[in-house]
Parts: structure tokens; sequence; C-alpha cells
């Protein structure tokens, strides 16, 4: 199991460094200079080459790539031009949002699937898997953002139970931050759940056509444990990949969500540093994004050698 | 009168508008060996499944079966649960896939006991511990926590049977338990169970497609054809003076061996392996280094001449297929040397003529096949490997051709896969390996997986294609006896290397090697009195 664990740091180490390459070059290519983008048309050559020397623009591609690396293993991952704050702190304060946003709608989304998916599967044909598979369907189907405004409707204008949006932050205290997120969490955790609950289904219908099934059958199991002893933990395996690729999602890809709640997050901090030309900001998030997403898989991969012993073996 | 143990009374079984299993009726001693014997779809499993309860859904059964007096058909499910696995234990064919991959062998063996008798995990370990050394896997060589994958097939099957009698349950059902295991493994296996029954009061129901397997160890015998029961009766008196002509068919079937051409020794070989070492390499590699390397041939040299037909023995795992591949071209060579003809096989970029020159047959007809091409174009494959390749109209004569020499029609050419059972799988397997006339075709396992009535058929459509088409074979089997039916010369291969070699007759009837004894003796046979009656 060790040498499992350390060959999988050396495939996220080198993972890393290649992701980071990859992403230096495409910053590298693409067009409009900051610098003059945020001095205007009208700007003078030499106020654009001070500003390029004062932001760190200056020097070969290899040297600044270095530079760049080098900051980000310090915690420095530089200035903004539009902000003109670190950026670090910058991303800090977006991930403090979109992390537990991340991750509240991941467990919601695996802690619905994953029953769901065990009992349509066990009920196959039968009205509660129609059921399941048509609201799964009807959750996968409809967008999310339309999805989040109906919360809203129900549950902040009319219940009045939570607030429409906006987030206090964590120095108001944890349980009002979390009541923010808890509506942006339910609207990003539904279609991934409906995902899931399917993959789940699938997976553990697959199990249960397997030989070891009926030999657990056979040697007096019922039904019940059959699927709880036997099955779950082998349809497990498949499901732990979506989760992992779902986690990725999450932590950038609530940008819509996170408009509709005027939620501080990751996803509009990218989204802004695009269109203003702010590529320090953008290089250093897709970085981070990056960096989560390999860290992601590389413990799904862990988990994957805990579930399958297969995978563990020499 | 005394009690049977099990007493199946008219039983039936419909699935849809199949009917599967059609009153069916037998009586299974305390004690005894009972042996239900046909081909795969005689409804045999489906006995078996019935008695237990776990027929597939949608199936209805009727009839019924006691265990020790008690109506099965009339529990419900919870207390047939309390019935499986401690009164009626279970084995089934396939050991590599009827084991949990996720859980330790010990906690599979435990979990019998654990469900039944409410033990602690402590107790039932230490049980468990016990039923597998009384299967011949010891705890100081294979741990209660290994996994099935670190096992072998036949250690895999040994397990199976643990957890099956860990209760000592009155009746063992085994279905087909050795049909994928190699003749030595089989033997080891069919002894144990034997063993197990004498022991106690156990009785055993055996299923097989393989009369001969039952030949030295069932008491009794059900043929089942079609969902019928054509024919039961003691063993011997069953052999000796069966009724049914299906009954005499399979036992045909079981030692067949068509007839042989005549040997004609060619000048130069055909095939010529020179001294050849293959490895690979089998822990995982660690960052940049390579893993352990084992090496699965060993100085092997052969010589096949054209139109000679050769069988490669031995158990899995001894390298007979590392040096088919290594022979193909698909694997590298340490060292040594391969010639098919005039040319060097050298594996990599090897030019496709010299790849035109070799086929092969593979052992599982069901994964050696894309299930969504038509069978034109499974068959047609192989012609990307010559450069004038005939096309259009010429092509589809050429697979029709090849299709019909082993026996299908041309119209098959437009159906898929599934469409066809086991057996005509093998048939079109052979077809593409027909359809750019290689000179040698490589047999790997061919007809292992097939039932005897089939595999004879394939073994008489093999011999009479090696006369109408010249061919060369090298023939890789696991059982010696296949392999003496359909081959002049044979080979014996362990760990790597030829320990025997030479005409079939000379090496079945006077083994030299030890190892080659116990593959001699280690195969199921009828007694020759016992059919004496068919050469009447």
């Amino acid at each position: 199991m060790l040498s499992y664990i350390l060959s999988r740091l050396v495939a996220l180490a080198l993972s890393l460094v290649v992701a980071s390459l990859v992403i230096f070059v495409m910053i590298e290519m693409v067009p409009g200079d900051p610098a003059s983008f945020m001095l205007g048309l009208n700007a003078a050559p030499d106020t654009v080459a001070a500003l390029r020397a004062e932001l760190g623009l200056g020097g070969s591609p290899p040297e600044r790539y270095l530079r760049w690396i080098g900051g980000m293993l310090q915690g420095d991952f530089g200035t903004s031009y539009t902000y003109r704050t670190p950026v670090a702190e910058l991303v800090t304060a977006r991930l403090a949002v979109s992390l537990p946003l991340a991750v509240m709608a991941l467990l919601l989304s695996t802690l619905i699937a994953i029953p769901v998916g065990l009992y349509a599967a066990s009920r196959r044909g039968g009205p509660g898997d129609w059921s399941v598979m048509g609201l799964t369907q009807l959750g996968i189907a409809v967008p999310n953002f339309w999805f989040a405004m109906i919360l809203v409707v129900i549950f902040a204008i009319q219940l009045r139970w939570f607030s429409a949006g906006g987030f206090p932050g964590w120095d108001q205290g944890v349980w009002p931050s979390l009541k923010a997120l808890t509506l942006p969490a339910v609207a990003l955790a539904l279609p991934q759940a409906s995902i899931l609950a399917r993959v789940m289904r699938s997976s553990v219908l697959e199990v249960l056509g397997q030989d070891y099934i009926r030999t657990a059958r056979a040697k007096g199991l019922s039904r019940r444990r059959t699927l709880t002893d036997h099955a779950l933990r082998n349809a497990l395996i498949p499901v732990l990949t979506i989760i992992g690729l779902q986690f990725s999602f999450l932590i950038a890809g609530a940008i819509i969500i996170e408009n509709v709640f005027f939620l501080p997050g990751l996803g509009r901090l990218v989204f802004q540093g695009i269109t203003q030309r702010d590529l320090i900001v953008v290089e250093s998030v897709v970085m981070l994004l990056v960096f989560a997403v390999i860290l992601v898989n590389f413990l799904v991969d862990i988990a994957y050698g805990f579930a399958d012993p297969r995978l563990r073996r020499r | 009168m005394t009690m049977r143990r099990l007493e199946i009374d008219r039983l039936n079984v419909q699935i849809g508008d199949v009917h599967p299993v059609r009153d069916v009726s037998l009586a299974i001693e305390p004690g005894q060996i009972f042996g239900i014997a046909g081909e795969s779809g005689s409804g045999k499993s489906m006995t078996a499944l019935a008695v237990m309860g776990l027929l597939p859904g949608g199936a209805a059964r009727t009839g019924a079966a006691r265990l020790d007096g008690q109506d099965l058909f009339a529990l419900d499910e919870a207390a047939m649960c309390g019935v499986r696995g401690q009164r009626i234990g279970m084995i089934f064919q396939e050991p590599m896939t009827a084991l949990n991959p996720v859980r330790t062998i010990g906690s599979q063996v435990a979990e019998t006991l654990i469900i039944h008798q409410g033990m602690s995990r402590a107790d039932a370990a230490e049980i468990a511990a016990t039923k597998l050394d009384r299967v011949g896997l010891a705890a100081g060589r294979v741990g209660l926590d290994r996994y099935p994958h670190e096992l072998s097939g036949g250690q895999r099957q040994r397990v199976m049977i643990a957890q099956a009698i860990a209760l000592q349950p009155a009746l063992l059902i085994a279905d087909e338990p050795t049909t994928a295991l190699d003749v030595t493994t089989q033997a080891g296996i069919l002894d144990l169970m034997s063993g197990l029954v004498e022991e106690g009061d156990m009785s055993l129901m055996l299923i097989t497609h393989d009369l001969a397997v039952l030949a030295g160890l069932s008491s009794a015998i059900a043929v089942m054809k079609g969902g019928w029961i054509v024919e039961s009766g003691a063993t011997e008196t069953l052999f000796r003076s069966h009724r049914h002509a299906y009954t005499g068919r399979l036992l045909a079937a079981s030692g067949h061996a068509p007839a042989r051409p005549a040997v004609r020794p060619a000048a130069t070989p055909l095939l010529d392996v020179e001294n050849l070492h293959v490895g690979y390499q089998t822990g995982r590699p660690v960052l940049f280094g390579k893993g352990a390397m084992t090496e699965a041939v060993r100085g092997v040299s052969l010589a096949i001449g054209a139109g000679e037909s050769v069988g490669l023995v031995g158990e899995s795992g001894c390298g007979k297929s590392t040096l088919a591949r290594t022979i193909l071209g698909l694997q590298a060579a340490r060292s040594g040397s391969i010639r098919l003809g005039d040319d060097a096989v050298t594996g990599g970029a090897m030019p496709a003529r010299v790849r035109a020159g070799m086929q092969i047959v593979f052992q599982d007809p069901y994964g050696s096949f894309n299930p969504r091409h038509r069978v034109a174009r499974l068959v047609a494959e192989p012609f990307h490997l010559i450069e004038d390749a005939p096309v259009g109209a010429a092509r589809d004569k050429a697979v029709a051709e090849a299709l019909e020499a082993v026996g299908m029609a041309a119209s098959d050419a437009g159906k898929y896969i599934h469409e066809f059972s086991g057996g005509q799988r093998q048939r079109i397997a052979i077809a593409r390996a027909l359809v750019i006339r290689p000179k040698l075709i490589i047999l790997d396992e061919a007809v292992s997986a097939l039932d005897v009535s089939i595999r004879a058929q394939i073994l008489d459509l093999l011999a009479a294609l090696r006369d109408s088409h010249g061919l060369t074979y090298l023939f890789i089997s696991h059982d010696l006896g296949v392999v003496g039916a359909i081959t002049d010369r044979v080979m014996v291969m362990k760990d790597g290397v030829i320990v025997e070699q030479g005409p079939v007759a000379d090496v079945l009837e006077r083994p030299d090697h030890p190892y080659t004894r116990e593959l001699v003796a280690a195969r199921p046979q009828i007694p020759p009195e016992w059919t004496a009656r068919d050469d009447r």
C-alpha cells in the first residue's frame, strides 16, 4: 500500500509540473498586454514600459516562469493588476467561500445519491426505480440557476428561512455563514446528486450480476445483506471516480450559482480576471484549480487503493 | 423406509415460454455422490438453482424438492436463507469470479459461520482457519488475510469449498466445479470433494458435462438433455448398458479422437524455435526503475514440420501461452531465434507478410470477437495483413468459403456474434484464422471451454481442415487427452522448460518425466471395459 501511495505521489508531482508549464505557455500566448490595457490606448510607450517592469512582466519567458513558480512555492502569487492587492490574499478570501460551498454541495450530493442509487437498483424495474429514474432525469435536465431561483423564491422570499444572497463572512460566525451557503449548496448538489445516483444505480446493477453475488446468496445471505455486505463496496469503486470529477467541477464551476446568490467566490474572481486582462490572477487561480483537481484525483486514487485490494499489490 | 437426503419430485421450471427443466425427478441418498451429466443448456444448473431457490427473476417452478423429508419449496425466503449455506452448500464453475474481490478469503469463509450461527468475528475466523486447512489451504502457506486475486484458480475453488462446507451441510451441490481448471488441479479438487463425502454423511450432487469425471466418483448418474432426464441409474450399469442414444453419444464424445491423417515428414521445418528465452515484468515499476522480471520461457527449442500437428501441454502458468505469443511475434523474446519458413519472427515491426503466415484461435469464444461487428467483417479481419487482399465480391466469396469450410453457412456472414453458440463461435474463430490461408495455426486452449460433444465436433473439423487445407497445427492445452486426440507429436512444458517430447502414443503410454506421469494419471477416464459395448 505504501509503495502504491508513493507512486501516486510521484504522478501527482509530475502532473503539477506539466500543468504549470502548459498554463504558463497558454497565458503567454493570450493576445493583449495587461500594461497597455490598464493605461488605455493613448498611453506613452515609456509609461507602459515602466508599468510592465512594475508588474514583473519583464525578463525572458523561462525567467518569468521560474519567478512565478518560485513565488508560488513561497506563497507569493504576485500582485493583481486591477485590484492592486496580493493575489494570495484575494484567492484566500474567495476560497473561504468556494471551498466550503463545494464541500457542502459534494457531501449533500453523495449523501443523497448513494442511498437513492442503491434503493433504485434493489427495486429494479419497480415503481421505486421508475420514480428515481424520472426524478434524476429531471434533476439533470433542469439548469441549476433556475432551480436556484426557485429555491430563493420558496425559502428566501416566501418562507424567509434563508437570505436571498450575499455572504456575511466567517468573522460574523460559523452559523450565519453556513446558512448563507445552504441554498447555493442545495442548488449545486441537485444535478450532481442526480448524475451520481444514476451512476450508483447502474454500478450496483452491474455488481449484482456478478458471480460472487450468487455465491453470497448461496451462502445464505438475505437479499439485503448481499446488497450491503457484498455489492455496496464493489459498486462504490466507479462512483468514486465521478465524485472526484464532481468536486473539481464544483470548486470552479459554481460561477453561475455564485452570481445568483451574490457570493464572492473563486468562479467570479476568474471571470473578472479574464475580462479585465488581469492575467496574474487568472494564472494563479487556474494553477490553484489544477492543483485542487490533481490533489482530488490523488485522493481518489488512494481511496481506490483502500476500496480495491487488487490495486494495492506490490 | 429410510429417508432420502434429497428427493426432487416432478420439478418443472418455466421462464417465459422456455422450459429449461421438465418433469425432473431424482433421489439422492445420505452420503451418496450423485452425478448429473449433460451439455450446456440441458437444464442441469437450473435444476440445482431451483433446489436452492435461487432461480433468476421471472422463473416459476412447480413440483417439490425435499431435503431430509422437508419440502424446500414450501419454505419462505427467510427460512430458505437459513437452509442455504447451512444445510445445503453450493459451489460454482467460475472460481475466478465467484469470490468477492474486495474481501479477504478468511472473512468470506467466516461469513458463513457468522450469519448462520451468530458467531463472533474472532471465533468465526478461528473455525474458518481450520476449514481452509481442511481444504488444503494451510494458514502457514495461504493466510486468511489474502485476497482472491492473489490465489490460483484451484486455490480459489478450495476457498469456495471451504465456505460451502463450513457448517457441515447435509448436501453439497457442485456445479461444474472443475471445468475451468487444469487436469491436475481438477484431480485435486475431485479428490477433496470425495474425501469430504467419505468423512461424514454429506451427500454430493456433482453437475458436469464430462461423463469421464463422474466415472470414477459418483455411484449414480442422471443424464439430462433439453430439460428432461433422458436416462438415470447406477454409474457402472449406465456406462455398460445405456439405453438412450444420447448417453451413448455423450460417452463417445468424452474420449473422442478424430481419424488422423498420415504424418508427412517435411525435409525442413516450417517453424523453428531455438533456445528461446522470454521474460516479462511482474512487479510494479518503482519510479523510473524496472520492476521484478519473471522468466516465463527458459530456453525452449522446437521444430514443427510443414503439415505436422504438434501438441504443447502444461498447466496454467507454465509459459505455454507466452511461448505462443512470442512465436506470433506479439511479444519480444529476450534471446533466441524463431523462424517461420525462410523468415525470421522478430516481433514489433516485423513485416505483415510474416504475420500473415500464422494465425491463432483462442480459448474464449465469447471474448475474442468484437460484439458490434458482423461476422463478415470479423472473418475478413486478417486480410489487412496481405497486400493484394481481395476486395468487394471476391472478399465476400473468400469469407463465404472460409465459413463453409468450418461448417457454417455463407449467410451467417451477415449476423452478429451473439447470435451463435459457443461451438459455432469457435468455428467462426477458425474461419477467421483460415481466411488468408496461413501456413501455421496456433490453437491456444481452443476447445477447453467447450462441452465434450461440441469439443468432439471441433476436433473432427480441425482434423478435416488439416487434410483439406494442408495446415500445420501447434495445439496448446492443459489436457493431455485432448492433445493426444489431435496431434502426432506432443511436448510437455513445465516452469518454462519443455521436459518431455515424443510421439503421442509413446508419451501417453510410457511417460518418462514424473510431471508427465502426473498429467497422465490425473486425466479422468472411463474404464475401457465399461464402454466395450460400443465396439461390438
